[in-house]
């Protein structure tokens, strides 16, 4: 270590004392220097986005004025039939959604995990497909086959059941709107709840299950004391994520009900505005209706709801072992 | 079954082990999954198939199961109504492409600091990171927009690129990757070497690190090529929407042609079957472990 000079990759040369100390806190700054990018690029495009949405949220923030408003906005919500209608709506797509998806994810995983099941890489392809394809096209795509002469409608009556009005167009009642937006949306994030429970139960070490099986463990046993325990943490982020992001869905509804055409014409959402979500309301609301010091209240409000679930969410599963 | 010996014997069979499955339980496993790939894999199939027949055979009601002979017309009838179709395939490429380069190179310097130095701050700074990931993303959509119309970004790419710098996720996953893949004394004996501070993470760590930077690269790609409510609110003219907001654009208007939509949904949808077909497997197994280790 007794360099004087060390090229920096500008090509400049700088120079160095010889202490060893200094060695340490010249190494410290490289570091600081290297982390710096992200952390500037949170601060402005990060941090004070999110700050500025609380400030925002106390305004009444048009295009043309920007006035301070205090709680006028929280007033106007508790009022706004819209928006009530809105936050239930996403309420009952993150309840349906999140039970069905991590169950049947849960479910799934154990058929594709059992011993000497072939194929796993070729199941794992097929499933990994709907969740990095673009929403907007699978909300597109589910929109034609839930038309009420769709593909779904057609096997349904193979089975002697239907026609059901999935979207509303015909009876104009918004009935199914939520539960096809639910169907959608499990479509697309089941295959990827499922590889990574697989990825969980992978963890678990073998010898664990050969302990218990000269145990003379049952079945039974093996699956309540080994496995789900084990698998409680994988289990508690894949409820997380479904959760955070079944509150905030935006394309699947958006597509599945007409596009962004139905916007700002008070049809966005389908019949009955049964499929409008919180996260296309504030949309509307900002750009479609210019009010951006209430849409910044939506996602305030959005924002709190988000903290409480996970918060919920965070005791129900961690109970008995931390509380 | 003699193929089963020959896989690695380092493959663990995974899972429930201890449930021992006879073959006719085996067999309806397999048909439970070859039902789920069905279920997954028809709308795609659904979607292609349907783009080549006429949006009056579409609506009539009775589906053919099988490729028709419209394809060319409605692709037709799709660069009638968005002619700025393959223009917005190229702007989700051009916030796709750059946002990669810049969210793997600051994921990797950043999460090579992480890895490589002892700092005073670094808990603290390692924990804020880790936190800002927890901030639902459309909390900051408004303030957002707001902002880059302060900045005279609307409209333009900036908006996509410059943020992508601060990629928490990103960081967190490469300084994952470089902590547990490269021994500490490869970089003592570059610095005996000479090697600068910035040589030693471009010569030694990105390298070692590719396959980690390659599945970050692969994400953050689907992400931007796929990005649309960004792009929704910032792109003011047809000609800089990304293909996902030239498809919402045209759904619903009235007179839309569903199967154009469709042929459009089709091409649009074809980079993710490449990405599925041939890089699946390692990006998935890479994505599951490094979401896990996130807890």
């Amino acid at each position: 270590m007794s360099q004087v000079g060390t090229p920096a990759f500008d090509g400049r040369t700088v120079s160095v004392p010889r202490v060893r100390v200094k060695e340490s806190t010249r190494r410290s700054l490289w570091a600081y220097l290297f982390i710096s990018p992200f952390y500037l690029s949170f601060l402005v495009f990060g941090l004070f986005p999110i700050a500025f949405s609380f400030y925002l949220a106390f305004t009444r923030w048009t295009p043309s004025e920007n006035t301070w408003v205090g709680l006028a906005n929280f007033q106007n919500m508790l009022i706004d039939s819209l928006v009530h209608k809105s936050v239930l709506n996403s309420l009952w797509l993150m309840g349906v959604v999140t039970v069905f998806q991590v169950g049947l994810a849960l479910l799934i995983a154990f058929v594709l995990n059992a011993k000497g099941m072939k194929g796993r890489d070729f199941w794992r392809a097929v499933l990994f497909l709907p969740y990095i394809t673009s929403p907007v096209v699978l909300g597109l795509v589910w929109g034609v086959i839930f038309a009420y002469n769709g593909f779904f409608n057609y096997l349904l009556a193979r089975v002697g059941i239907g026609p059901v009005d999935w979207l509303g167009y015909v009876t104009g009642s918004g009935l199914w709107i939520k539960p096809a937006v639910a169907i959608v949306t499990i479509w697309q994030y089941i295959g990827w709840n499922i590889i990574l429970f697989s990825a969980g139960l992978k963890s678990i070490p073998n010898e664990l299950y050969e302990a218990a099986m000269i145990d003379g463990a049952s079945q039974k046993d093996v699956l309540l004391r080994i496995t789900l325990p084990l698998l409680k943490k994988v289990t508690f982020f894949i409820v997380s994520i479904t959760i955070i992001g079944s509150v905030q869905i935006f394309d699947v509804p958006l597509m599945l009900l007409g596009g962004v055409a139905g916007a700002g014409s008070g049809t966005l959402g389908g019949a009955d505005s049964a499929g409008l979500t919180m996260t296309m309301s504030l949309y509307e609301t900002a750009f479609n209706y210019g009010q951006f010091g209430y849409a910044a209240a939506i996602a305030v409000l959005l924002f709190a709801i988000i903290l409480v679930l996970t918060v919920v969410n965070r005791r129900l599963f961690f109970r008995e072992s931390e509380g | 079954m003699a193929t089963m010996t020959t896989t690695s014997p380092i493959r663990n069979p995974i899972g429930a082990k201890a449930l021992r499955v006879p073959s006719i339980q085996k067999l309806v496993l397999y048909a439970l999954l070859g039902i789920m790939a069905l279920v997954t894999l028809f709308p795609f199939y659904w979607e292609f198939v349907l783009s080549t027949h006429s949006t009056g055979d579409i609506s009539s009601g009775t589906p053919s199961l099988f490729f028709g002979a419209e394809m060319l017309n409605n692709y037709q009838t799709l660069m009638e109504y968005v002619p700025y179709f393959w223009r917005s395939m190229i702007n989700s490429f051009i916030i796709a492409a750059p946002t990669t380069l810049v969210t793997v190179f600051f994921s990797a310097l950043g999460g090579y600091a992480f890895a490589r130095y002892q700092f005073k701050a670094k808990e603290k700074l390692f924990w804020i990171m880790l936190a800002t990931m927890m901030i639902p993303g459309q909390l900051g959509l408004i303030p957002w927009y707001i902002q880059m119309s302060w900045m005279g970004w609307t409209n333009t790419f900036w908006p996509f690129i410059i943020p992508a710098i601060g990629s928490a996720f990103g960081v967190f996953w490469m300084r994952q990757y470089i902590s547990s893949a490269i021994p500490a004394e490869l970089f003592d004996a570059a610095r005996i070497d000479g090697a600068s501070e910035f040589g030693m993470f471009w010569r030694i760590a990105l390298p070692i690190a590719a396959p980690a930077a390659g599945a970050l690269a692969i994400t953050t790609f689907i992400g931007g090529w796929n990005s649309f409510l960004g792009p929704l609110v910032i792109m003011q003219s047809p000609d800089m929407y990304t293909y996902a907001v030239a498809l919402a654009n045209l759904r619903g208007v009235h007179g839309t042609d569903t199967a154009a939509l469709l042929i459009g949904s089709s091409i649009a949808t074809i980079p993710m079957l490449i990405v599925t077909i041939f890089g699946s497997r390692k990006i998935v197994d890479g994505l599951a472990a490094g979401a896990l280790t996130g807890q």
